[in-house]
């Protein structure tokens, strides 16, 4: 099957055969002077302007010109013509019938989904103890496949997270995957929650020739990411020690069959404790956003809530089998597809995005063969299936299995819906099976769905009155200038989503407004960015989509993202519409086009810039080209643009996934840096090796530095908490060692580096003794609350105080509220009787919750002993919030006293329930 | 609430007739015991009894549960003549509809029986679930059943280690229904017993499909299965052991059809939950203990020389002498009587008199080697042997993590296994010689290999303890029981006695728990401080 075949024709007439076909194509792309300048040693890219999509053109046209069939590879990597020859000479084979890979479908239903499972690993334990043979991925890589049954992920995640523990992961550290679709992308993923790391998914390099912007761009996400490992093919271990310099927390770039290996070898039984929900499972940094990268950090919650709201919302069922051709890396190909699929243990047929590329058709039969129901994709996708497939390829194509053909990740243009189902209803695709919907990383990955089972819902509105007000006025049948949006459904249970003005006020019916939403789904915010976190988040837990969207008959229909909205003369200019009138000129590369507005000082408003790629560069021919782009742009929207710049090609930055980064486009058009041209590779490493040079030698240094100065902390904290451990043990009264021992505590939150804002109502601590009440939230709750709380404390719990570790053990246990001096039973009298005795003397007590740890503040459970001892001895009963906004900052806020006297009829039950419920109200930034 | 008039229990008592569930085990003897000897004028009682071991129900009663040390005493005080008119004994199975008992039976018990108490259920931490399904979960449903023909109140036993991994504090006031311990908070629906229960017989029936129905055994590959089965429905929802397990979905039955949720009427019930049940402080004799799947092992251990203890220092060890159980179990019956019972009592000491883990330790540790310097008159060999493999009796006792406890029985293993192979060898050469005395090696070689079993029992044994001892703290709240007791009459305070803040543990450890455990427990591993598996 694999032998070559030499295509029936002289190589030398070869080669000009080929060169005629390239040509045909450029002069139809409108590209006459690059036509001409055609050699075998042009780059396709930088010389012709062909990119990813004209080259997939290119393939097909080939292999019907020569009756042969290229390696899919030929049309990413082959940079010339002449390499293209070569391809075609040495892989060429025979065009052959389309042998697919068979997939076997499954025996029995999918069991239940573990619907009390916690993590994410509780999901792939349940599932592999279930049925572990059930075969969760069919993977497809070329013409062939691997089957990967649910013990086999788990057996070999589980080698994976030997690996990276024999290595010296530690709980929480950072791992970036980057890998391209394959089988060890999902045996890492789960390898590092396994091992109780955060998995941090980027997208591996797709082009050699791009290592410069490449490995800066990820360079900043990966120190972002504060990193420890990166698992990745052999390949990048040639850039590993560059990156190491880069990145100061790197310790190794390994691949997944190193780390498979250590594991088995090292058989490093050490499993942690399982992952509790409010845990980060993995971060995923956003492809659609601008200027620095952004890590969106997902706790399990967050990933299992959405995956079970996609579920109710698709109505899962248990034969339902899942295709998917999307990037790993990618939310909606990482959560919506993949993720989805584990949870529900339906079936998943995974192909990569490069060979769905190359051969679209490939998705389609994908579905056909595994009788697919289930599958997201992007709207460029339905578009290209819908124009770039041969009909002779489709022949037999059955696509009456597919029930939710979901439209999520970019604008859902109705024109593609339509063109899409025109296509392939002699296939068996039906209408109904349209699911356009609405999401973000943001919102883990989905946030709005439409009902199931039902054609788009497309609103033609008025294009006048929405431009200059916002309103969505619905067009009469016959007006000619409409707008057309398609309807983005409801939001998942669980979720909320509200539309508000410029000011904050909700927006009605049908007026145009920001999408701002919550719930379940909702992430903790940007990883280690804090300020990118401040910006999109409110003060009561909504978070600001930068979108823009209007509510019409209980639907979201979403029209832009507000970030890249152009505001002229008060009127709002959506980019895509601009830049799609702009597409339409001769000689523009479709796609390769950005428009957005900058700031005149001079008129006050912004002026439209339209950036547009071309091959051009006679300037008669660039001159009719930007006159083209005036003429079809003020014909759309009445006005011209006010600049219009051509750019040679691969100019304008995009993104992983091809949207155009419109305000980087602008930046540099503002500092005129716009035409910037790639370098050779070799030129590419040197000048990274010189910037990271310098930062590679600092590296040992700051190592050294970092280990002394904590050598030196450690060791004062020692000092000072024995010190004061042992005044507070030999001051007489417990008031003095309480005192002692509230200055250690200060002393030790000052070493730690920790800042603690008390926030209160009424001063805390008169004169009079309280018992106050805190949730626990760290380990060092105890010393927390003595250094802070103004009088001297003694505390309850000697669990809390024995699990903060020897240095507070050996300072706080002069605290603890002691045996009564009188012969009792039990020795020492029981805890009401201990803590009354001190509050007989006049002493405040504090008492931490003793709920498991990680369960959330307003949950908290105090030991009815100590409300009784506050009743019997009539002290207030304080509650304390204690809350940790980082790592090293925490507030403590302070509730209104609850007096036992007032509620002495009370059930001590219904005080405790009173005490919890204050607790949960002091969440809300109330003092 | 104290206007209301004290309960009495005699007076309850004396007006109501009682069903006994499960009255032939541990606690239920006691049970039996305290209320024929504190209220020997009760009304009458209906003893539930499974015919086994070729005896009838009423054989068994009165030649096996009435003959136990426990009860052999009160009958003989209060003669048989006396027993058979205020007892009577019905063969049943709990396995069964109405509890097996024939509808001329149910028809006789209508309308006489107020309160059933239950206290049947299978104790194995991990056993096959469908067993631990017919005695846990498919019992209570029947029983249910029963009381609600009978128009029964019930009071279901079950224990506090339905907690599973919600450690901390156990509040008695969280709601029993839609509990599991990895829930959220009260929001949080995700588990219903009902649909648990339903996916877990599919699965039973899809694993034991084509083997036979109850009544024949099932190979062992099937049961290995069934184990495997309850032990991952178990851990999936944070249930520690299978047994947790199906306890936590009786109760959330009993809730259920309390609430009458389950389409029935609403059932007046109480659920009692015991900590870890121990051996008698006072009643029926200081010591009285059977079964010990509990802390006997603990002390065995213990006084078996294990020197590395994988637990927490501050961690309380919850144990409840039997007979407080008993008696609070007769004290929550008679409030239940009278309509003024809570939903869930639990009872366990560590609220009110903790006994942490390193003082039990230590104690233990006194104890053997105090023992071992009694002792003297050990086997050479297995002391020497003891001294080779680093487990000589004499150390004491540490606390260590439980990685690092692995890794010294792994050495051990290791040293043991080599000096057998070298025992071995040498034997074998020394029969090849032709000599005589092959067997004093025979004896080294026994003491090798009996020493390597005792680690493999403490491995297990450490396994099945860890979820206690080792990751989960847990605090039972009994504040339910306390108010209980303080409405009742000053007399029946005496008579069924709940004082566990009263309890010196030190002495209750070494006279009532080590005197038990060697007198009634395994009396052979007793004598030489092995215990066999």
């Amino acid at each position: 099957m694999s032998s070559a075949v030499q295509p029936a024709v002289e190589p030398a007439s070869l080669e000009a055969q080929f060169l005629e076909l390239v040509r045909d194509l450029l002069r139809e792309l409108g590209s006459h002077r690059a036509a001409e300048a055609l050699t075998l040693h042009s780059s396709f890219e930088r010389d012709l302007g062909l990119g990813s999509l004209e080259r997939v053109e290119l393939l097909v046209r080939t292999e019907v010109r020569f009756q042969v069939r290229l390696p899919d590879e030929i049309a990413q990597q082959a940079e010339t013509p002449a390499e293209w020859l070569r391809g075609l000479r040495e892989g060429g084979q025979a065009q052959q019938g389309a042998q697919r890979y068979r997939i076997v479908q499954p025996a029995r239903p999918a069991p239940p989904a573990p619907a009390g499972a916690r993590s994410w690993v509780d999901v792939l334990r349940h599932h592999a103890e279930v049925e572990p043979d059930r075969v969760q991925i069919h993977l497809l890589e070329g013409d062939g496949g691997e089957d990967i049954t649910y013990s086999q992920l788990l057996t070999r995640a589980s080698e994976v997270a030997g690996g990276l523990l024999a290595r010296g992961l530690r709980r929480d550290e950072t791992v970036a995957i980057m890998l391209p679709t394959c089988s060890d992308f999902f045996y890492s993923f789960f390898g590092v929650m396994l091992a109780g790391g955060i998995a941090v998914p980027i997208y591996p390099p797709a082009r050699p020739d791009r290592i410069e912007e490449y490995v800066r761009r990820q360079m900043s996400i990966l120190r972002n990411a504060e990193v420890r490992f990166l698992i990745s093919f052999a390949e990048v271990r040639a850039v590993s020690r560059i990156m190491r310099a880069g990145i100061p927390t790197l310790k190794d770039v390994t691949t997944a069959g190193a780390l498979r290996e250590l594991g088995v070898q090292a058989s490093v039984s050490q499993r942690r404790g399982p992952a509790k929900p409010s845990e980060t499972a993995f971060i995923q940094y956003t492809s659609g956003s601008t200027g620095d990268p952004k890590g969106v950090v997902l706790s399990h919650a967050n990933v299992l809530a959405n995956v079970r709201g996609i579920g109710w919302a698709v109505q899962f069922r248990s034969t339902d089998v899942v295709v998917s051709w999307l990037p790993l890396y990618h939310d909606m190909g990482l959560i919506g597809s993949w993720l989805f699929s584990v949870y529900f243990a339906a079936p998943i047929t995974i192909l990569s995005p490069l060979a769905f590329l190359s051969r679209p058709e490939r998705w389609l039969w994908a579905l056909h063969d595994s009788r697919g129901t289930l599958c997201p994709a992007p709207n460029f996708a339905y578009e290209l299936c819908a124009r770039k497939i041969r009909d002779e390829s489709l022949q037999g194509l059955d696509l009456s299995a597919w029930r939710v053909a979901i439209n999520a990740g970019e604008a859902v243009l109705p024109d593609t819906l339509a063109r899409f189902a025109e296509r392939f209803r002699p296939f068996g695709f039906r209408p109904e099976s349209y699911v356009p919907c609405y999401g973000l990383a943001e919102s883990s990955v989905a946030l709005t769905f439409p009902p199931i089972n039902r054609p788009p819902l497309i609103d033609r509105i008025r294009r006048d009155e929405f431009e200059r007000e916002g309103r969505a006025v619905p067009a009469a049948p016959d007006e000619p200038n409409v707008l057309r949006f398609v309807a983005n459904g409801t939001p998942l249970p669980g979720h909320e989503v509200r539309l508000l003005d410029e000011d904050g006020h909700p927006v009605g019916e049908r007026v145009q407004g920001r999408i701002f939403f919550r719930g379940l789904s909702k992430t903790a915010g940007y990883y280690r960015n804090l300020p990118a976190t401040a910006a999109v988040t409110t003060e009561d837990g909504w978070m600001d989509t930068g979108d823009l969207g209007y509510w019409a008959e209980g639907e979201l229909f979403v029209t832009g993202r507000r970030k890249d909205c152009i505001i002229k003369s008060g009127r709002n200019i959506i980019p895509q519409e601009v830049e799609a009138a702009a597409g339409e000129a001769q000689g523009v590369r479709r796609g390769c086009i950005a428009a957005f507005g900058t700031v005149d000082p001079e008129t006050g408003t912004e002026r439209l810039v339209v950036v547009a790629e071309t091959r051009a560069t006679d300037s008669s021919e660039r001159r009719r080209i930007e006159a083209d782009i005036v003429q079809r742009i003020d014909a759309v929207l009445g006005i011209p643009p006010d600049r219009v710049e051509l750019v040679p090609p691969q100019s304008i930055p995009k993104t992983s996934s091809g949207k155009i980064r419109r305000s980087e486009v602008r930046s540099l058009y503002e500092r005129g840096k716009l035409e910037a041209r790639t370098r050779p590779p070799w030129v590419q490493v040197t000048r990274l090796w010189a910037r990271h040079f310098r930062s590679w030698v600092k590296l040992g240094a700051k190592t050294w530095a970092s280990r002394l100065r904590h050598l030196g902390l450690s060791a004062m904290s020692l000092v000072i908490a024995g010190f004061c451990g042992v005044m507070a043990r030999l001051v007489p009264g417990r008031e003095g060692s309480a005192r002692w021992a509230r200055a250690g505590a200060r002393w030790l939150l000052r070493l730690q580096g920790w800042q603690v804002t008390m926030r209160t109502a009424n001063p805390v601590g008169g004169r009079r003794q309280a018992v106050f009440f805190a949730n626990r939230s760290h380990r060092l709750d105890p010393v927390l609350l003595v250094a802070v709380l103004p009088s001297p404390v003694l505390l309850a719990d000697g669990f809390a105080v024995n699990a903060a570790g020897v240095r507070t053990r050996f300072l706080l246990r002069p605290l603890l509220v002691r045996p009564a001096a009188q012969a009792q039973s039990p020795p020492g009298g029981t805890l009401r009787e201990r803590i009354r005795a001190a509050l007989g003397r006049g002493c405040s007590v504090v008492v931490t919750s003793e709920a498991p740890a990680g369960t959330p503040p307003e949950l908290s459970r105090f030991r009815l002993d100590a409300l009784h001892a506050a009743i019997s001895t009539s002290s207030p009963m304080i509650p304390l919030r204690i809350e940790a906004t980082s790592a090293s900052r925490f507030i403590v806020a302070v509730g209104d006293p609850i007096e036992p006297v007032k509620c002495g009829q009370v059930p001590v039950t219904e005080l405790r329930e009173r005490l919890r419920r204050s607790i949960a109200g002091l969440g809300n930034g109330r003092p | 609430m104290n206007q209301l008039p004290l309960i009495s229990a005699s007076e309850s008592f004396r007006r109501h007739e009682i069903l006994l569930t499960g009255g032939s085990g541990f606690l239920g003897k006691v049970i039996l015991g305290l209320l024929l000897d504190r209220f020997p004028d009760f009304r009458h009682l209906h003893f539930f009894e499974r015919p086994a071991r070729g005896m009838s129900a009423e054989e068994r009663f009165y030649r096996e549960t009435l003959a136990s040390p426990a009860l052999s005493a009160i009958v003989e005080r209060l003669g048989q003549d006396r027993l058979r008119d205020k007892v009577t004994v019905w063969s049943a199975d709990l396995a069964h509809a109405n509890c097996g008992v024939d509808p001329n039976g149910v028809e006789k018990l209508a309308g006489r029986v107020s309160l059933i108490i239950n206290c049947a259920g299978k104790v194995d931490f991990f056993p096959p679930v469908d067993e631990s399904f017919r005695s846990n979960v498919d019992g209570v449903e029947n029983v249910l059943g029963l009381a609600r023909s009978l128009g029964a109140r019930l009071l279901h036993v079950s224990t506090c280690y339905v907690r599973g991994e919600a450690d901390g504090l156990a509040e008695e006031t969280e709601p029993v229904l839609g509990f599991y311990p990895h829930r959220h908070g009260p929001e949080d629906h995700s588990f219903r017993y009902r649909d648990e229960i339903a996916y877990c017989r599919e699965r039973i029936r899809h694993i034991t499909s084509g083997h036979g129905s109850n009544g024949t055994t099932l190979p062992s590959d099937v049961s290995q299965r069934l184990v495997a089965l309850g032990r991952q429905r178990a851990r999936h929802w944070g249930w520690v052991n299978t047994y947790t397990y199906a306890k936590s979905l009786g109760e959330q039955i009993v809730a259920a059809a309390g609430a009458g949720q389950d389409g029935g009427p609403a059932l007046e019930y109480a659920i009692v939950r015991p900590a870890i049940v121990e051996s008698a402080l006072r009643f029926p004799f200081p010591g009285w203990i059977e079964g010990g799947r509990t802390a006997a092992p603990l002390v065995l251990m213990a006084l078996g020389g294990l020197k590395d203890w994988p637990v927490q220092r501050d961690m309380p060890l919850e144990v409840v002498p039997v007979d407080l159980v008993a008696a609070a179990i007769l004290v929550v019956a008679a409030l239940l009587l009278e309509g003024r019972h809570q939903p869930v009592y639990q009872l366990a000491t560590a609220d009110v008199n903790p006994l942490e883990m390193e003082h039990l330790i230590h104690l233990l540790d006194r104890e053997a080697r105090r023992r071992t310097r009694a002792r003297r008159n050990g086997h050479l060999s297995r002391a020497l042997l003891e001294r080779l493999a680093g487990t000589h009796p004499g150390a004491r006792a540490r606390f260590v993590s439980p990685a690092q406890a692995r890794a010294k029985r792994r050495r051990l293993q290791q040293r043991l296994g080599r000096i057998e192979s070298l025992l071995a060898k040498a034997r074998r050469a020394w029969e090849r010689t032709g000599l005589p005395g092959g067997q004093g090696l025979g004896a080294w070689s026994a003491a090798a290999r009996a020493l390597s079993l005792q680690a493999q029992f403490r491995e297990q044994t450490l396994d099945t303890y860890l979820p206690f001892i080792l990751y989960h703290r847990y605090i039972f709240e009994s504040e339910n029981i306390r108010s209980a007791y303080a409405s009742m009459t000053e007399a029946d305070r005496r008579r069924l006695p709940w004082d566990p803040e009263s309890i010196d543990w030190d002495s209750y450890w070494i006279h009532n728990q080590i005197e038990g455990i060697e007198r009634w427990i395994q009396p052979a591993a007793v004598k030489d401080w092995t215990f066999k598996i």
